[in-house]
């Protein structure tokens, strides 16, 4: 009970004198988990559309292949990546390794197996009149895909924001490419980790309430919008 | 002058199912024709293909114009299309018809007033900022019509529009649709199975059955004297030998408003067992067997409450041999 | 509402906790929290199951850093500790957390870097002169940077050199991860390390991060044993009956031949000096 104790109070001590260190960490982990999400966003939204609108042979196959991504494990993601960003691997040259654009693209490809399963399911799952009806209203392509995604937008806001949530709280990826290294690619989980690692237990706890309190704001915003497009 | 729309060769096949054979079919510029046939018959698979420009195989053209790949989605723009599902876009009624002005490019401008014009046209301009789940279906299919109107289109596709609705709100929207189809001089297109609309509705109409048209023609002659038994049956009209009602050797088809049930005294009254009492709109229909045909009669209510008909009693009829179909 | 029966809840609980405590095993428990560096190596693998197969005790290994470590017996989470930040235990000793504090072998620290290695520590006399080039020419330096002995070690260095540590300096940065990883980041980003030797023999590829540095007295890294003193944690039911076969065991002839010839077969050198407190 004493060490809970501790740790609480410490964890409060931290949180509440605005530790600089602690909070740099938070914005640090918010900007590159944040620009994670967009990049597999703006792949994963794309290809959702395709697989799930796409008449090619493999579709099926595809969608096959997204769902089992979305189970992606963050280490291999991490190894993935590191043996395409080492200096011996085949993108060595970029210099990305152990920066946070190597944890971009870590946390990317965890993040967009999910965006582009939930959008595909999204869009599959609309009333098939309603592909007949924007097609037949005269509509291109690009506001076909404009029109269907749009009808599909809540489930691929949660699609998003479940990649956001898968990111945020991996620590296997971001560790492994990042290097976990202080003031660079030191993120919310990987710190805690070092901070369990030194004994430090109530610093840890203080990055693991961060780390609670951006998923629940995430959660929130998201049931703010569901409850508002219900009501509307 | 060219037809608004032509279809030549149509064939769709489902597994080993022809689900539709079309070898040809025009619509004339201004004339509304219906695509009359039983659940199944193929009608929606027809409409998808024409107001789509997809056939599955065969041609479509529209004022002269074979659709193709390329041309597709502009000849799309000469149509508007209205499906049994309202398919409203998850916005409010008035964005709804926003829509469609944008995708036939009219300006930001005009956009506005004309969704309001044409809301207001279908009788939903107190609708105008409701969602599509707040609207009722009738609300929701004229919300709808509203959207495939105000483009001002030159063949208007409505599929079994007016079939998820009850039965008053479908009966005054199908008198308001003829008015608006009549005032704007829209080219049409409708399918649906319910002969009532074709007569209101359609200059021509067109029997599918099985994916084949087995009758062509005027809406009231097609009515009137339905070609073969197989239409007559779809009309709802009970074929019978035509020798079991004394008029001579062949089929013929005897619709239920040709059979009325008599007092016993009248003269050429001849016996009929009730098999069946069922409902029908309006009114009531009794299922007979007199001798070996089975025959329908209609029946109105108050007649119905009146005698207390029910299975197994007998009744009288005379059957109007003005109104009987030889076939 | 109606009143739902608890019998098959309990049931179920009692089945989870009956499975657990089966899962247990018969063995009892000895819970040894050491550093990152013994079980890297491998020796604790080897010693750890010579222990167990002998005296029949359940040993959990828990490999973290130093400083974890030592909080593990300050939390009353470990039994015995077996580390290698001397100023910290003496403390620990001194506090009455531990006792029996037993020397028993040691290895030493050595400094890597590149091949290229742009600070020319290659040339310096000693370790505090290598690590004044480091800091003069800027060259990129990892530090683990994770409070582990290893850490401790590297802080006490600069202070050997007469230098602040250089935390928050764009050519020192900290991986707050343990040796293997710190090392292989260090390879990647070509920068200079301090290293035990076991690890980087283990993990290193000395093409891309060659010895640099080696031999200077304060590079020598000394493990002790401590058995967690019981009597400061009277409600945790501590295992010091193990800790002390344990500390007894890590000194005996036996072990201590095990320490001296481990890691020749893989690496051509034993990683371990024997080094019992007589």
């Amino acid at each position: 009970m004493g060490l809970i104790g501790e740790a609480l109070a410490e964890a409060w001590r931290l949180l509440s004198t605005g530790d600089s260190a602690v909070y740099e960490i938070a914005l640090r982990t918010a900007v590159i988990t944040a620009c994670s999400t967009l990049v597999a966003a703006l792949i994963g939204l794309p290809l959702g559309l395709g697989i799930a609108l796409g008449r090619f042979p493999g579709q099926r196959a595809f969608v096959s292949l997204a769902n089992a991504g979305t189970g992606m494990p963050p280490v291999v993601a991490g190894l993935l990546v590191s043996i395409m960003l080492w200096r011996s691997g085949p993108l060595g040259a970029l210099g990305l390794i152990y920066t946070p654009g190597a944890i971009v693209i870590a946390q990317a490809l965890i993040a967009t197996p999910i965006i582009v399963a939930v959008t595909a399911a999204a869009v599959m799952a609309l009333p098939p009149p309603l592909h007949y009806q924007v097609r037949a209203m005269g509509a291109g392509t690009p506001r076909y895909l404009w029109l269907v995604a749009r009808e599909a937008r809540l489930p691929i806001l949660v699609a998003v924001m479940a990649g956001f949530g898968s990111v945020v709280s991996e620590v296997g990826a971001s560790m492994m490419v990042g290097g976990n290294l202080a003031g660079e690619t030191r993120v919310l989980t990987t710190a805690a980790v070092l901070e369990v690692s030194r004994g430090n237990f109530g610093t840890a706890l203080a990055l693991g309430f961060i780390l609670l309190a951006m998923i629940v704001a995430v959660a929130a915003v998201l049931t703010v919008v569901q409850h508002r497009a219900r009501r509307a | 002058m060219s037809a608004a729309l032509a279809l030549r060769g149509l064939a769709v096949t489902r597994g080993r199912r022809r689900v539709l054979a079309v070898d040809a079919l025009e619509v004339a510029p201004g004339e509304t024709v219906a695509i009359l046939g039983p659940n199944g018959a193929g009608k929606s698979t027809l409409l998808l293909a024409a107001a789509l420009l997809l056939p599955a195989s065969g041609e479509v053209r529209l004022f002269g114009e074979a659709a193709t790949r390329s041309n597709r989605v502009r000849l799309r723009r000469m149509t508007s299309t209205v499906f049994q599902d309202a398919a409203l876009l998850d916005m409010s009624a008035t964005r709804n018809v926003e829509q469609a002005l944008a995708i036939h490019g009219v300006p930001r401008s005009e956009r506005g007033a004309r969704a309001a014009r044409w809301l207001d046209r279908l009788g939903v301009s107190a609708r105008a900022e409701a969602r599509p789940h707040q609207l009722s279906g009738g609300e929701a299919q004229r919300v709808s019509l509203a959207r495939a109107l105000a483009v001002e289109p030159r063949i208007l596709f409505l599929d079994e529009p007016f079939a998820g609705l009850d039965y008053a709100t479908r009966a005054r929207l199908v008198g308001e649709m003829r008015t608006l189809m009549q005032e704007t001089g829209v080219t049409g297109v409708l399918t649906t199975h319910d002969h009532a609309e074709a007569a209101v509705l359609a200059d021509r109409t067109v029997i599918l059955v099985e994916g084949r048209v087995v009758q062509a023609g005027p809406t009231m002659e097609v009515l009137r004297a339905p070609a073969g038994q197989e239409v007559a049956r779809f009309l709802g009209h009970a074929v019978v030998d035509a020798a079991a009602l004394g008029l001579g050797p062949g089929w013929v088809g005897v619709p239920s408003h040709a059979v009325r049930v008599v007092e016993a005294a009248t003269p050429g009254a001849r016996e009929a067992r009730v098999t069946a009492v069922e409902a029908a709109a309006g009114g009531a229909r009794l299922a007979l067997e007199a001798g070996p045909a089975a025959l329908v009669a209609d029946v109105t209510l108050e007649a119905l409450t009146e005698a207390r008909w029910s299975t197994g009693d007998t009744v009288h009829i005379c059957v109007d041999e003005a109104r009987v179909v030889r076939l | 509402m109606a009143r739902r029966n608890p019998l098959p809840i309990l049931a179920a609980l009692l089945a989870a906790l009956s499975a657990l405590v089966a899962c247990q095993g018969d063995a009892e428990r000895l819970i040894l929290a050491t550093t990152t560096s013994t079980e890297d190596s491998g020796l604790l693998d080897v010693l750890g199951q010579m222990f167990e197969d002998e005296h029949g005790y359940d040993l959990d290994i828990i490999a973290v850093g130093s400083g974890a470590a030592m909080q593990h017996g300050r939390d009353g989470n470990a039994d015995v500790l077996l580390v290698h930040s001397p100023d910290a235990e003496e403390q620990f000793v001194a506090e009455g957390l531990g006792v029996r504090r037993a020397r028993v072998m040691y290895n030493d620290f050595v400094l890597v870097g590149p091949t290229a290695d742009p600070a020319g520590v290659r040339a310096a006399a000693d370790i505090a002169e290598a690590l004044r080039a480091i800091a003069e020419t800027e060259s990129p330096f990892f530090s683990r940077g994770d409070d582990s002995g290893t850490h401790a070690k590297e802080r006490s260095l600069w202070a050997a050199a007469a230098l602040e540590v250089p935390a928050g300096q764009g050519w020192y940065a900290e991986t707050g991860q343990g040796m293997g990883a710190t090392l292989t980041i260090a390879g990647e980003s070509r920068g200079y390390t301090l290293t035990d030797r076991a690890t980087w023999l283990a993990v290193a590829d000395p093409a891309v991060l060659p010895l640099l540095v080696e031999g200077d007295e304060r590079l020598f890294n000394v493990y002790h044993v401590i058995v967690v003193n019981p009597d400061r944690f009277p409600n945790l039911s501590l295992n010091t009956e193990g800790a002390d076969a344990f500390r007894e065991f890590l000194l005996s002839p036996e072990a201590q031949a095990v320490i001296a010839t481990f890691g020749e077969d893989e690496y051509g050198a034993p990683l371990f000096v024997p080094y019992p407190d007589e």
